[in-house]
């Protein structure tokens, strides 16, 4: 596992992730937390490509696991969490989302898998920033992420697939 | 109020001295504009704070959504500060306040860049063609220059006039880029302000380069008619010597064209062009010269080895050109002072000379301020070096695509190099094999940066071989796009203007920007042809207007071929380059003034208040990149026009949103009685980063609804943001938000009427009363009840 933030470029900030290599200390950490909630993005897709698995059904057992609440604005996700029967997610548009977690919302845990690297680094920031006070954020993607409170290493596609089952048999003990 | 020049005028009809007599002599001294039968409004030349309060009350609805990239300011030597959470730099500023400066900043830039390209054109044009010629826009055009005309109440007649306009747009950029220095604003809300100024006063740029060109260099004028061009990279003929013109200002280019016709070799020598000076130059010939695509197909195209020569002249050019023209045995002529890269000067020699230098290699370009001697240049060295490069416009074989990739050691720094996150190394595992599919998907959403280059440990030329292994797609990119047509007819607005302010036409959606596209570029055409089959306005300029042609329908046609250039519903309108931008503002502009009368001179708020109340319009700038894409934005805000970007556009640091929720941020005046109601949030956000196409389309159609909507209108506007909401999320779905746009029961949908009485049902929701005159001005209801008392 690499120690290392994904992107070239993104340099750590004065205040940075705490990155977790322990899936038990992960699901530990989830545990601690009452209300949480996870965010899907587009990109899951292209995770499943090339780990070439169902990453929407292993999200959904963490969720299941720990009662979270899914959300995501992919319409393809849509369809497959409708089709599992899935019911406990909403579609939010990750913005508003964000926007809500720092206002709104009594989510205590953001979870983030499968969104642009880009795109979750600066959501993760702006909650980093203005949400600290009552929201913890973790990141799932197998691409380091400084500005979560959390975050699992940058890691090859099969050791992170390897290591979601593994928090998803962790989180249901 | 901030007049740069007063007229002044002396005469005087007997003057004795000791040393001589004078009769009858005129002094004038400033710029005369001829006066213009409308009263003058409440703010000519507005200074950064005149609009203020107009800002402010955005700014109190909109608020800021920060997301920085930099938790530090390293601005000054007290830094570096660490701003992070609620932290303070040695100077006292705080995080918000920081990401609004940048912002500022940013702007600045983008809003200086269209000011000096305005500038130029400007003093080039009116030096060539007269400081009096008349500005004409063709005969449905009275109102030209809507935006001028509404922020500096300057009605401008001739060329000439604008040198006052542009006087006061410079000074204005300096005075609102001094904020930016250390110890001076202190506060994210009046940088914010200072961001709506800046936008407004790059408005007024676009809107001087752009009538510029139009007027002088003959460009199609309001004609929704204008001729087809072809477009891609299959549609250059490689036969011939190729000149490649990038950029934005076209009279580098039309002096090409001019000089191959008076050469009468035209149909000789192949001129093609990226990014906006390709749209200028088919503007300006309307024949001939063809497009290769947006800027991002810059490096995809100077690969291929094709252009011989590369004609480069400002903004968005690849900054180490030379370098790639080098490796392709192509060279580059620079035609502006502010983009000379590195090149020597022979701006005042013989061309002859010059081209025989640049055939003997001992330079690799030339910067040639002249522009009819750099055209000379131009054609002499691709006509000598086009026969000896035909070597270098061989293709890579497969077989070495194969070889470079059994080099590859899968360590990944490509990908972590590339802002697209592009899964580099598993397609050149496959390439490794002989399967070069996986290189061919990365084409579609690589914009050929050359990062994943200069990252590879094994120096294997990655782009190269994307190229190589798309090379059959890159060879059907056989596309036709209307030429830009300029401004919107004032009979257009005529037929139009009152259905959009009603509501019974949907909304009018630009696409507008740069081509920093996560999804490559055929989100943006699949989003304008959804939009134009639902009866929307489809609006278009720059490289989203190219991108919007790279794409066929079934029976093989583009969205220009499929879809009429006239500014009506269901219709797709190229109105040309970045700075014709200038025209979607104005079309917004001319609405209020030609359908509503509401008086233009100088009467920025009250217009901007009535964009904001009623007109339905969005723009999306999907690919949006550059520091003058966050200009042309905050230009759109402060106008009361919402502004959706893709994922990349997060990185302009701060989104504005509204928040639905917060009814008390949702009131506004009816303007016939002064009573304070609610409007609902409408429109909901001014600056949104959309993170799928498919929330982009929906977010658009949800952000063209208006307070002043009618029941018709506003069950207009509400199905098509149901109907897309259930297209991409399930028929048995509808809009989480829906109560809050519904305000009586005639607003509802009938195609939906019993599914959304049982939502509102369920969300306790209640009657509001719709408001026909809404207003955030005071100034407004006290105007209307004074009229109705007389």
């Amino acid at each position: 596992m690499s120690l290392e933030y994904w992107l070239k470029g993104e340099i750590p900030q004065p205040v940075k992730a705490t990155l977790i290599t322990d899936v038990k200390v992960l699901a530990g950490k989830i545990k601690q937390h009452k209300k949480p909630v996870v965010l899907l993005g587009s990109e899951l897709y292209s995770l499943e490509r090339l780990a070439g698995s169902d990453i929407v059904a292993i999200v959904a057992d963490i969720a299941n696991a720990v009662n979270a609440d899914l959300t995501t604005s992919n319409s393809g996700i849509v369809q497959r969490l409708d089709s599992m029967g899935f019911k406990r997610y909403r579609v939010e548009f990750p913005m508003e989302f964000a926007q809500k977690l720092a206002k709104h919302s009594n989510y205590d845990l953001a979870m983030f898998i499968g969104f642009q690297y880009h795109y979750e680094w600066l959501l993760l920031n702006y909650l980093k920033h203005y949400a600290y006070k009552h929201l913890n954020t973790l990141s799932l993607e197998p691409y380091g992420h400084p500005n979560a409170t959390w975050t699992m290493p940058s890691q090859p596609i099969p050791l992170w697939y390897k290591n979601l089952l593994a928090l998803v048999e962790v989180l249901k003990t | 109020m901030s007049i740069p020049y007063s007229r002044f005028k002396v005469r005087i009809d007997e003057l004795k001295t000791p040393l001589s007599e004078i009769r009858g002599l005129d002094v004038s001294i400033g710029y005369v504009v001829e006066e213009w039968e409308e009263p003058q409004g409440p703010t000519p030349f507005p200074s950064i704070a005149t609009l203020r309060k107009w800002d402010h009350i955005l700014l109190s609805r909109y608020r800021p959504l920060y997301l920085p990239f930099c938790d530090l300011c390293c601005f000054c030597t007290y830094g570096k500060c660490d701003l992070s959470r609620e932290r303070r730099g040695s100077c006292g500023l705080g995080l918000s306040d920081q990401q609004s400066r940048l912002v500022t900043l940013v702007c600045s830039i983008g809003a200086s860049t269209h000011a000096s390209h305005a500038r130029e054109l400007l003093e080039k044009l009116a030096e060539r063609f007269d400081r009096d010629h008349s500005i004409d826009l063709g005969p449905q055009v009275h109102v030209e220059m809507p935006i001028t005309r509404l922020v500096t109440g300057v009605k401008p007649r001739t060329l000439g006039d604008l040198e006052i306009v542009m006087d006061y747009v410079e000074r204005q950029i300096v005075q609102t880029l001094a904020s930016v220095h250390t110890g001076q604003e202190g506060s994210w809300i009046d940088y914010e302000s200072k961001v709506f100024h800046l936008g407004m006063l790059d408005h007024v740029a676009l809107e001087v380069a752009d009538v510029t060109q139009i007027t002088a260099l003959n460009f199609p004028k309001a004609d929704p008619e204008s001729p087809l061009a072809d477009l891609g990279l299959g549609v250059i003929d490689v036969s011939k010597p190729v000149i490649l013109v990038v950029g934005h200002n076209v009279i580098p280019a039309g002096a090409i064209v001019d000089y191959l016709e008076r050469m009468g070799i035209r149909g000789e020598v192949e001129v093609c062009g990226l990014c906006c000076t390709a749209h200028e130059v088919t503007r300006y010939e309307k024949k001939n010269a063809k497009i290769v695509g947006p800027m991002s197909w810059q490096l995809r195209f100077i690969r291929t080895g094709v252009p011989d020569v590369i004609v480069i002249d400002e903004q968005c050019i690849f900054t180490n050109i030379v370098e790639e023209a080098r490796r392709v045995g192509a060279v580059v002529i620079a035609t502006t002072d502010k983009a000379c890269h590195g090149l020597p000067d022979k701006s005042s020699e013989d061309p002859d000379k010059v081209v025989e230098e640049l055939l003997s290699g001992r330079v690799p370009g030339a910067l040639m301020l002249d522009h009819d001697r750099a055209a000379e240049v131009a054609v002499k060295a691709a006509l000598k070096l086009a026969p000896t490069r035909l070597r270098l416009k061989a293709k890579l074989p497969l077989e070495d695509v194969v070889e470079y990739a059994k080099k590859c050691t899968k360590c990944r720094e490509c990908e972590r190099a590339c802002p697209q996150n592009l899964p580099i190394s598993h397609a050149m595992e496959r390439a490794s094999k002989g399967d070069i599919a996986g290189l061919a998907e990365i084409y579609e959403k690589c914009f050929a940066c050359s990062r994943c280059e200069h990252a590879c440990l094994k120096q294997i030329p990655i782009l190269n071989l994307i190229l190589k292994a798309a090379e059959a797609k890159r060879n059907s990119e056989l596309f036709k796009i209307r030429v830009g047509r300029g401004p919107i007819q004032d009979t257009e607005i005529r037929a139009v203007g009152r259905d959009i302010v009603l509501g019974i036409i949907p909304g009018v959606i630009a696409f507008v920007g740069c081509a920093n596209w996560h999804e490559g570029a055929v989100d943006v055409p699949v989003m304008a042809r959804e939009f134009a089959s639902r009866r929307y306005i489809v609006l278009a300029s720059g490289c989203s207007a190219m991108a919007i042609a790279m794409y066929k329908n079934e029976e093989g046609r583009t969205p220009y071929e499929e879809f009429p250039g006239e500014f009506a519903p269901s219709s797709i309108v190229n109105v040309g380059s970045c700075v014709a931008n200038s025209h979607i503002a104005g079309a917004v502009i001319k609405i209020a003034n030609i359908f509503a009368r509401l008086p233009l001179r100088a009467n920025y708020m009250e217009v901007a208040d009535y964009i904001l109340n009623r007109i339905g319009a969005a723009a999306i700038a999907w690919g949006a990149m550059s520091q003058k894409a966050a200009a042309i934005a905050s230009g759109f805000w402060r106008l009361g026009v919402p502004v959706i970007v893709g994922p990349h556009g997060m990185k302009y640091r701060r989104m504005l949103l509204g928040d639905g929720e917060k009814g008390e941020a949702w009131y506004v005046y009816d303007a016939k009685t002064g009573e304070r109601v609610y409007g609902g949030p409408a429109p909901e956000h001014l600056f949104y980063a959309a993170e799928s196409r498919e929330e982009a389309m929906v977010m658009a159609a949800k952000l063209c609804i208006r307070p002043a909507d009618t029941p018709q209108g506003r069950a207009i506007k509400l199905t098509n943001y149901i109907s897309l909401y259930k297209k991409f999320y399930g028929y048995d779905k509808l809009p989480p938000d829906l109560h809050l746009f519904v305000r009586t029961e005639s607003d509802i949908p009938i195609t939906y009427k019993d599914e959304v009485l049982k939502f509102l049902r369920e969300a306790n929701w209640e009657e509001k009363p719709s408001v026909s005159d809404p207003t955030l001005l005071e100034e407004v209801v006290r105007k209307r009840l004074a009229v109705m008392k007389q």
